[in-house]
């Protein structure tokens, strides 16, 4: 059977098929110039959703990097505090040596007792360490000088105004690091220990104090509860020590992960330009022979040939 | 016995009737663009016979009728297909017009304003006693506060769209179906009901901008009378010379949008639901369904976040301008959102310490984010936002970090209403609403190409059936002047003949 092609027939169909090219060219083009496979919400739903999904990920990937970053900087500066604090006992230990010779003359002894104080100002005003306008040994009260000194007693003795309070830092969905040392817990030996045995401040005044008095067992004793206090530091640097050597492995942990979740998206979400660039050559060519075809056709009926 | 006399006059009919078919080629050629043109054709009929002594003596020719080429069945599928084609495109259009409300690029978008919201809480976290680090948990929660309300504004002004296009379409549609009406009134008062071929036409062509306008169901009676009801049956739009008009107003039920009703005489039927093809159709169903799912998605996440943000900043303690410590500050403030009501949930009618209900169960949703901002309290003094858990403890941030940890908490939305929270993160739901606003954006592209693909197909068959050939129309056209020619010819011929008849006559009677 015969099918009727009437005039219009042809048009129609070669106009639909027009537009539909020039509307493919134009989708490759939006792809190319945006550089994104998926311009429009609705050409891939399941796509979009992936890259969004992806998104999330690197979006909270890159917040636990900041904490980690953050963490680190607060876990140096008081790693950084630890160390002069740490630095300031072994002095302290070397003048109660000098303190305890044979040889010493009280002249010598109050100068030695002079350079303890000061060592001791040295450790108070560590104790009170500011970073970032906070009091980094003041447990949670960051706000509150945490020692203040009392010179008004014999020996000297200080306040703490800090509490033992916490502060830590998310990292992971599993993993939260503490970014503090709180101040009666590194400097008296924990909450409710000022001025006993493990109160490093108070040790150093009572030195400085034996010092002046030429009281060699007082100052044996000092020395001796210093030397405990320098290794329970020593552990606290340690202890600072590995948690930023696990921050910083954590970081590059999460780095590489964000890296890796680009990457991902990127395959997803960003356009294969080889593969755009030949499909708009593809649909520039087709469109140019549907155009040929639609201007070729129906050019010529049969009254041209009627005289 | 035919004589010279009665020769002329077949000479004459032939004349006549290849006039007559000449003119209807020029009707047609006329015609060729015409939409909804169906080609016509004399149909030509050879004279009575007439009986001399037995013998039968045609008589020429008469032009009997004028026949279009038509199928009928052909059209009302063209007419179905149009209306369900118009109907999808209208429907991915409407979609299509919110999905930039819905895009993500990753600097901006619901989902990176909602991240970057808690990215701020969580740099806060690091330096819970920072001026300059509340005041960017401020500014990044206005800046998604405005993010939502500028996609819930964009998704509403659709639907008002959708609406005020209802209102429009409804005159249009009167306009047709009364013209519609006429036509039949024309068309079934001919002697015969199938010859007024352009009025049927003209019908057709109406019938299909009707279809275009409104899903409907066509069907003929005996006298040619298109009968035109809703696709769903619920009321008749034409039946014979009546056409019932279809009025649009205001509706309390439906929030002051146009309800649509048919009137038939003293009694109106109420359509607004019945009504689903069609440019109408798809309007209704944006403006009624598919677009207020999306503000409603966005009303609940949107008062998911604030509840549960709520909750925990008013559990915490912040400090004042004067450095005190102060508990019990909503982050969020807006219609609906009473801190005083419950110390657990920001929120007056909520039930006991249950998750709060979306939209549909609970009207207190519906157009929250268009009221919410930032408490006002807390723009003024951003150390307000609650970093510790504790009074007095400003270098406390575990409240903060448990604001912050909120955006990857399980359970922070209800989604199926049910009063519990059932959901992942707040970035899963607001993705899920991205896929289905570009799912159906895709789903609707597809029915609407689909849709295109199968009218153009019917309709390249009705062109085939119907169109206007021109050059089938230049042969017939040849055809019937070389007819015409030779009736000419014939008619002189006769006309010589009575000459040399006449001619014989006169000299004879000379003679």
């Amino acid at each position: 059977m015969t099918m009727r092609v009437p005039n219009l027939m042809n048009n129609n169909a070669s106009l639909l098929d027009l537009q539909r090219l020039k509307q493919q060219y134009a989708e490759t083009v939006q792809e190319l110039s945006t550089g994104q496979a998926n311009p429009n919400l609705g050409d891939n739903p399941a796509a979009e959703a992936q890259v969004e999904g992806y998104q999330a990920s690197i979006n909270v990937n890159a917040e636990f990097v900041a904490q980690a970053n953050t963490a680190n900087s607060q876990l140096q500066a008081s790693s950084t505090a630890l160390t002069s604090m740490g630095t300031d006992i072994t002095q302290l230990l070397q003048l109660g040596q000098e303190g305890l010779a044979a040889d010493t003359t009280p002249t010598t002894q109050a100068g030695i007792s002079s350079q303890v104080s000061a060592l001791r100002q040295d450790l108070i005003a560590l104790g009170n360490t500011q970073v970032q306008g906070n009091y980094i040994f003041a447990g949670t009260k960051t706000t509150t000088v945490p020692f203040v000194d009392n010179q008004a007693t014999t020996p000297p003795s200080t306040t703490y105004n800090g509490n033992s309070g916490i502060t830590s830092l998310t990292l992971s969905p599993s993993v939260n690091v503490a970014t503090n040392i709180p101040g009666d817990t590194l400097f008296y030996g924990g909450t409710g220990l000022q001025g006993s045995s493990s109160d490093v401040l108070a040790q150093a005044a009572a030195m400085a104090q034996a010092l002046t008095t030429n009281n060699t067992a007082a100052i044996q004793t000092a020395y001796n509860n210093l030397q405990t206090i320098s290794s329970r530091i020593n552990v606290s640097v340690a202890d600072l020590g590995e948690r930023e050597d696990g921050v910083t492995a954590l970081q590059d942990g999460l780095s590489a992960y964000s890296q890796n979740l680009t990457t991902q998206q990127s395959s997803i979400a960003s356009v294969n330009y080889a593969n755009a660039i030949t499909q708009l050559n593809e649909e520039g060519v087709a469109q140019q022979a549907t155009l040929s075809t639609i201007a070729k056709s129906g050019q010529k009926t049969l009254f041209d040939y009627i005289a | 016995m035919g004589n010279l006399s009665s020769s002329l006059g077949i000479g004459l009919s032939g004349l006549q009737a290849s006039q007559e078919a000449i003119s209807v080629i020029g009707h047609n050629i006329a015609n060729v663009n015409t939409p909804d043109f169906s080609q016509q054709q004399a149909v030509l009929t050879s004279g009575q016979a007439l009986n001399y002594s037995g013998i039968m003596f045609g008589t020429g020719v008469t032009v009997s009728s004028v026949q279009a080429l038509r199928d009928q069945f052909l059209n009302l599928q063209v007419t179905q297909s149009l209306c369900g084609q118009s109907g999808a495109q209208t429907t991915y259009q409407g979609i299509q017009a919110v999905t930039p409300a819905f895009t993500d690029d990753g600097t901006t978008g619901l989902n990176t304003s909602i991240s970057n919201f808690f990215s701020s809480l969580s740099t806060l976290a690091g330096n819970p006693t920072s001026a300059a680090l509340s005041e960017n948990v401020v500014g990044a929660a206005q800046g998604m506060l405005q993010q939502f309300q500028t996609s819930y504004q964009t998704v509403t002004g659709q639907i008002t769209s959708a609406n005020e296009q209802v209102g429009s379409l409804v005159p249009e549609i009167n306009t047709l179906t009364s013209q519609i009406a006429t036509l039949n009134t024309s068309i079934s008062q001919q002697l015969d009901p199938t010859a007024d071929n352009d009025a049927i036409d003209q019908r057709q062509e109406l019938t299909d901008q009707l279809a275009s306008l409104v899903g409907i169901q066509v069907s003929t009676d005996s006298n040619n009378n298109y009968q035109i009801t809703l696709d769903s049956g619920a009321a008749t739009l034409v039946s014979g010379g009546n056409a019932y008009q279809m009025v649009a107003t205001p509706n309390g039920a439906l929030g002051n949008n146009y309800g649509v009703t048919v009137v038939t005489g003293a009694s109106s039927t109420n359509v607004t639901d019945s009504i689903s093809g069609g440019q109408l159709g798809a309007d209704l169903n944006l403006r009624d369904n598919l677009l207020p799912a999306y503000s409603s998605q966005l009303d609940t996440i949107a008062g998911s976040l604030v509840n549960q943000v709520n909750k925990l900043n008013m559990a915490g303690f912040g400090t004042d301008a004067n450095g005190n410590s102060v508990t019990g500050t909503p982050f969020f403030t807006g219609t609906g959102i009473d801190a005083n009501a419950d110390a657990n949930f920001g929120y007056v009618n909520l039930p006991n310490n249950a998750l709060p209900a979306s939209a549909a169960n609970a009207p207190i949703y519906s157009g929250i984010i268009n009221s919410l901002v930032v408490n006002p309290a807390i723009v003024a003094t951003p150390t307000l936002i609650a970093s510790a858990s504790t009074a007095n403890t400003p270098g406390d941030n575990s409240n903060v970090m448990n604001l912050a940890n909120l955006q990857t908490a399980l359970g922070t939305v209800d989604t199926n209403d049910d009063g519990t929270g059932d959901s992942g993160p707040f970035s899963t739901v607001v993705s899920g609403l991205i896929n289905d606003v570009g799912t159906q954006s895709q789903k609707y592209n597809s029915i609407a190409t689909n849709q295109q693909n199968l009218t153009t197909a019917l309709q390249t068959q009705q062109t085939s059936v119907s169109g206007v050939d021109l050059d089938q129309q230049a042969a017939q056209l040849l055809q019937f002047q070389q007819a015409y020619q030779a009736s000419a010819q014939f008619i002189s011929t006769i006309s010589q003949l009575t000459q040399s008849l006449l001619t014989a006559v006169t000299a004879a009677a000379a003679g």
